[in-house]
C-alpha cells in the first residue's frame, strides 16, 4: 500500500509541469545568469583609482619628492595604481572640478609641504571606502618618510649625508609571506552557487507540500476519497514525502550537475559528498513542506516562497550586502545562523571546499538532519491529530 | 467602475502576497540598507578590516607590530591553530591575519645591525576585498620604519618601537568637500535598488493572479455579459493593475524615505521626489510584465517561479545586487536590454543633478524614458496576447 501511494504520488508530481518547473529550472537560470555575471568578480575587490585635481602651487613646489610619489602611482598598468592624477593651478579651480564631477577629490600642500586630500560626497559611493584608504595610506607614507628623516636629523644631522641608512627605511629586507590555509584557494564566486542550491533546496518543499495537502480530506476531492481507504495517516505521510523528496532531491541533483560540470564550479572533488549534502538538505525542505501540505489553506505555496526567500537572503544569496549581513549574523548570533538550513547547506558545501577535515561537513549535515527530524515530527503530529469538519 | 472595485477586491483577498514580497522585501530592502552609510556624507571614515594577529614571540617588537595592526582595523581573537585560522578564512572573519614567529623581534634587530634581511612575516589575506592587501601594505611600511630607525640609531627594541609607533602615527588630512548633494546618504541609494526587487516580484505576481482570477471561464462569461463595451471593461481591469502597482510604489518610497531620506525631504525636497522616479517608472514595468503573464493564463505556481526568477535576473542585471563595473563588456551589452539597468542609471543620475544640473538631469529623463517605454511595450504585449486568447476561445 506504501508503495502504491508512493508511485502515485511521485507520477502525479512527475505529471504537473507547472509544478516542476520551479524547483528544476530556478537553479539552471539563476546559476547561468552567475556564471555569466560573475566571470571578473575574482578581479572585482582590486582597488580602483581615484581620480584626483593635484593643485600645483608654490606649496606643490616645495615639497621634496612628492612628485615622484604620484607619478609611482599614476601608472594605469601597475598594479598599485592609485590615482588618475590631472593638475591645476588653484585650491579654488580643484574644488569647481569635484563640483562639477570631473573628478572624485583634489589634493594640495600646506605650507609645510603636508599633503591632505579633498573628496567629494560621490567618491564615496562609486569607489568604496577601500579606494579611499589606499589613497590615504599613499599620502600617509610621504608623511611618514619625512617624519623620519625629521628624527634622524634631530638625532644626529650626519644620518642623513649617508644613502644607505635611508634606503633602509625603504628597504625590501623586512617582508610578508602569504599562507595558503585552506584546502582549496577562496573563490568568491562559489558562495553565490553554494547559497543558490541550499535556495533551490528550500524551493523543492513545495512539491511535499502539494503532495501532503492532496492527502488531505477537507482540502481536495481526492483526499476525501484517500482517508476514506482507512490507511493509517502516518503511512500516507511517509510514503507522499518520500516521493516528494525523491523528486525534490532529482531536481536539485540536475541543477548541482549542471552548475559542477557545465559551469565548472569547484566542489572541492567531493562532488559525492556534495550529493549526499543535498539529500539532507531535500529531507528538510520536504520536511517542512509536508508541515505545510496538513494546512488545508491554499496559500501555502506564497508561505513557503517567502521563508524560502527569508532564509536564502540571510545565507547571502543576494548580494554583496546580503553577504556582509550574513556574516554578522554569523558572527553575533551563532544559533540563529544555526537554525537557518540554507545557511547550513550552504556551509555545507564551505566545508567540502575549505577544510581539510570532514567534520565540519559532518556537523552541517547532521544539522540539517536534526531539523528533518524535528520537522518530519511536527508534520507528523499535524497528520494523526489535527480534526475537522466534526460537531 | 464596478469592474475596477471587484479587480481591486480581487487584489485585496491575495494581501499574502502583498505581505510576502513588498512588505517583507522591503523590510529586507531596509535591513540590507542599513549595511551602508545611512548618514549623509559629511566627513570621511578609514577603512577598518576585521584582523588578526598571533603573536608567538612576545617581545617589544612584535607587541609595537600587533598594537599597530589592531590600531588599523577591528581586532578579532583568532586561537593559534591552524583549524581556528581555517575557521576565520573560510568564514572571512578576519580580512588580514598577521603571524609573528618566535624570536622575530631579536631577527629584526640584529639582521637591521647587520644589513640583512629579516625573516618574513607570515599573512592570510581575504579574497573578499581589498582592505587585507592593503593592510598588508602598511604593515610592511611598519617593518620598514621598525628596520630603518634600528640600523640607523642602534636603540633598543623598546626605542625603535617607539619611534616607528610616532613615524606611523602622522596622518594625511582627508575631509569631504561640500558639492551640496551630500545629503542623499548611500544607505538610501542602495535601498531605491535593492527594492527594484520587492517591486517587480509583488505587481508581477499580484496582478499575474488578478488577471488569472478574471481569466476564469465563469468569471469571464460573467464579465462578458455586462452592460459594458469591451474597451470600458479592459480599461477597468488595467486602471485596477496599476492602482496595485502605485501603491507598491507609494509603499517603497515612503518607507525608504522614512527611514534613510529624512535628512534629504527636509534639506533637499526635489531630489527626494527625483530619486522616487525611477521606482515609479519600474513599477510600471513590473505592472506590464504582470499584466502580461496574467493574460497568458499563467497559473499561480508558475507565476510565482517567473516573477522570482525575473526579479532576481533584473536585480543582478540591473547592478542593484553587484556592482557592474566587476562584469565583461559583453555581459554589460545584455544588461543595457534589461528596464533594471536603466532604473539604476537613472537613479545614478538623479545624484549628479544637483552638481551637474542640464547635463545629468537630461541624462536621467533619458533613462527614465527608455524604461517607461519598456512599461509600455508590455502592456501593449499583453493587450495583443489577451484578445489572440479571447478570440481562440
Amino acid at each position: 500500500m506504501m508503495r502504491a501511494n508512493f508511485k502515485a504520488t511521485l507520477l502525479s508530481i512527475v505529471r504537473s509541469p507547472s509544478l516542476l518547473f520551479w524547483p528544476l529550472a530556478f537553479p539552471i537560470i539563476l546559476s547561468l545568469v552567475f556564471s555569466m555575471m560573475f566571470s571578473g568578480l575574482e578581479q572585482a575587490y582590486r582597488l580602483q583609482p581615484v581620480s584626483v585635481a593635484v593643485v600645483r602651487d608654490a606649496n606643490y613646489d616645495k615639497a621634496t619628492g612628492f612628485d615622484e610619489l604620484l607619478s609611482s602611482v599614476d601608472d594605469d598598468g601597475d598594479e598599485w595604481h592609485v590615482f588618475d592624477v590631472s593638475s591645476v593651478g588653484s585650491v579654488a579651480e580643484a574644488e569647481r572640478k569635484v563640483v562639477d564631477g570631473d573628478v572624485s577629490g583634489y589634493i594640495c600642500l600646506d605650507a609645510d609641504a603636508n599633503p591632505s586630500l579633498h573628496l567629494s560626497p560621490r567618491a564615496s559611493f562609486s569607489l568604496g571606502s577601500g579606494s579611499l584608504t589606499s589613497a590615504q595610506s599613499v599620502l600617509d607614507s610621504y608623511i611618514r618618510v619625512r617624519s623620519e628623516m625629521e628624527d634622524l636629523a634631530k638625532k644626529d644631522p650626519m644620518l642623513l649625508a649617508d644613502p644607505t641608512v635611508l634606503q633602509r627605511f625603504s628597504s625590501d629586507a623586512v617582508s610578508t609571506e602569504r599562507l595558503s590555509v585552506t584546502a582549496n584557494d577562496p573563490k568568491a564566486s562559489v558562495r553565490y552557487y553554494y547559497a543558490l542550491l541550499g535556495m533551490a533546496a528550500g524551493i523543492g518543499s513545495v512539491l511535499a507540500m502539494k503532495a501532503i495537502r492532496e492527502t488531505q480530506a477537507n482540502a481536495t476531492a481526492l483526499g476525501a476519497r484517500r482517508t476514506l481507504a482507512g490507511f493509517p495517516r502516518w503511512r500516507v505521510l511517509v510514503s507522499s514525502t518520500a516521493a516528494a523528496w525523491l523528486a525534490s532531491y532529482a531536481c536539485l541533483a540536475v541543477g548541482f550537475a549542471f552548475i559542477r560540470f557545465v559551469l565548472g564550479v569547484d566542489f572541492g572533488g567531493r562532488e559525492g559528498l556534495a550529493l549526499l549534502a543535498l539529500g539532507a538538505a531535500s529531507l528538510v525542505s520536504s520536511s517542512a513542506g509536508a508541515i505545510f501540505g496538513t494546512f488545508a489553506s491554499d496559500s501555502g505555496s506564497g508561505v513557503l516562497t517567502a521563508i524560502t526567500c527569508v532564509l536564502s537572503f540571510f545565507a547571502g544569496l543576494y548580494g554583496t550586502y546580503s553577504q556582509q549581513l550574513s556574516d554578522q549574523v554569523a558572527h553575533n548570533l551563532p544559533l540563529l545562523a544555526a537554525a537557518n538550513p540554507i545557511r547550513q547547506i550552504s556551509q555545507a558545501f564551505y566545508s567540502l571546499m575549505y577544510y581539510d577535515s570532514l567534520e565540519p561537513f559532518a556537523a552541517h549535515c547532521a544539522t540539517l538532519l536534526v531539523t528533518a527530524l524535528v520537522l518530519g515530527s511536527v508534520a507528523a503530529v499535524r497528520m494523526r491529530r489535527t480534526s475537522y469538519v466534526n460537531l | 467602475m464596478s469592474i475596477f472595485k471587484s479587480a481591486l477586491r480581487v487584489l485585496w483577498r491575495h494581501k499574502l502576497y502583498v505581505l510576502i514580497y513588498l512588505v517583507m522585501m522591503t523590510a529586507m530592502g531596509v535591513i540590507i540598507s542599513s549595511q551602508a552609510n545611512t548618514g549623509g556624507v559629511t566627513e570621511y571614515t578609514a577603512a577598518k578590516p576585521n584582523v588578526a594577529v598571533i603573536d608567538r614571540d612576545g617581545s617589544q617588537i612584535s607587541r609595537s607590530i600587533a598594537t599597530y595592526v589592531s590600531g588599523s582595523g577591528t581586532e578579532v581573537q583568532v586561537d593559534d591553530s591552524q583549524r581556528a585560522i581555517q575557521d576565520a578564512t573560510a568564514e572571512d572573519a578576519a580580512s588580514y591575519i598577521l603571524v609573528i614567529p618566535e624570536g622575530y623581534g631579536d631577527d629584526l634587530m640584529s639582521a637591521a645591525a647587520d644589513g640583512q634581511d629579516a625573516p618574513a612575516l607570515r599573512t592570510v589575506i581575504s579574497y573578499q576585498s581589498a582592505a587585507g592587501s592593503l593592510m598588508d601594505i602598511k604593515v610592511k611600511q611598519y617593518l620598514q620604519s621598525l628596520y630603518g630607525y634600528a640600523s640607523a640609531t642602534g636603540a633598543d627594541q623598546e626605542e625603535v618601537a617607539r619611534l616607528a609607533s610616532d613615524a606611523m602615527s602622522r596622518e594625511a588630512d582627508v575631509s569631504i568637500v561640500d558639492t551640496g548633494d551630500s545629503s542623499v546618504s548611500e544607505a538610501l541609494v542602495q535601498y531605491f535598488m535593492w527594492t527594484e526587487y520587492p517591486l517587480f516580484c509583488s505587481c508581477a505576481v499580484c496582478i499575474a493572479v488578478l488577471m488569472k482570477s478574471l481569466n476564469g471561464d465563469d468569471v469571464r462569461r460573467r464579465l462578458l455579459a455586462a452592460p459594458t463595451t469591451s474597451f470600458s471593461r479592459s480599461l477597468q481591469e488595467f486602471a485596477a493593475c496599476v492602482v496595485a502597482g502605485l501603491v507598491a510604489w507609494a509603499f517603497v518610497v515612503i518607507v525608504g524615505l522614512a527611514f534613510y531620506g529624512q535628512a534629504l525631504v527636509a534639506n533637499a525636497p526635489a531630489t527626494a521626489a527625483l530619486l522616487s522616479l525611477p521606482s515609479l517608472a519600474y513599477a510600471m514595468v513590473s505592472v506590464g510584465v504582470g499584466f502580461l503573464l496574467g493574460q497568458m493564463g499563467v497559473g499561480e505556481e508558475l507565476a510565482n517561479a517567473l516573477a522570482n526568477v525575473g526579479g532576481m535576473v533584473m536585480s543582478f542585471m540591473g547592478g542593484a545586487w553587484i556592482d557592474l563595473s566587476i562584469v565583461g563588456d559583453g555581459i554589460l551589452s545584455v544588461a543595457h536590454l534589461a528596464p533594471s539597468f536603466w532604473a539604476t542609471q537613472a537613479i545614478d543620475k538623479v545624484l549628479g543633478i544637483e552638481t551637474a544640473y542640464t547635463e545629468a538631469g537630461v541624462e536621467m529623463w533619458g533613462c527614465l524614458g527608455i524604461v517607461s517605454l519598456y512599461a509600455i511595450v508590455f502592456v501593449i504585449v499583453a493587450f495583443v496576447v489577451g484578445r489572440a486568447r479571447l478570440q481562440r476561445s
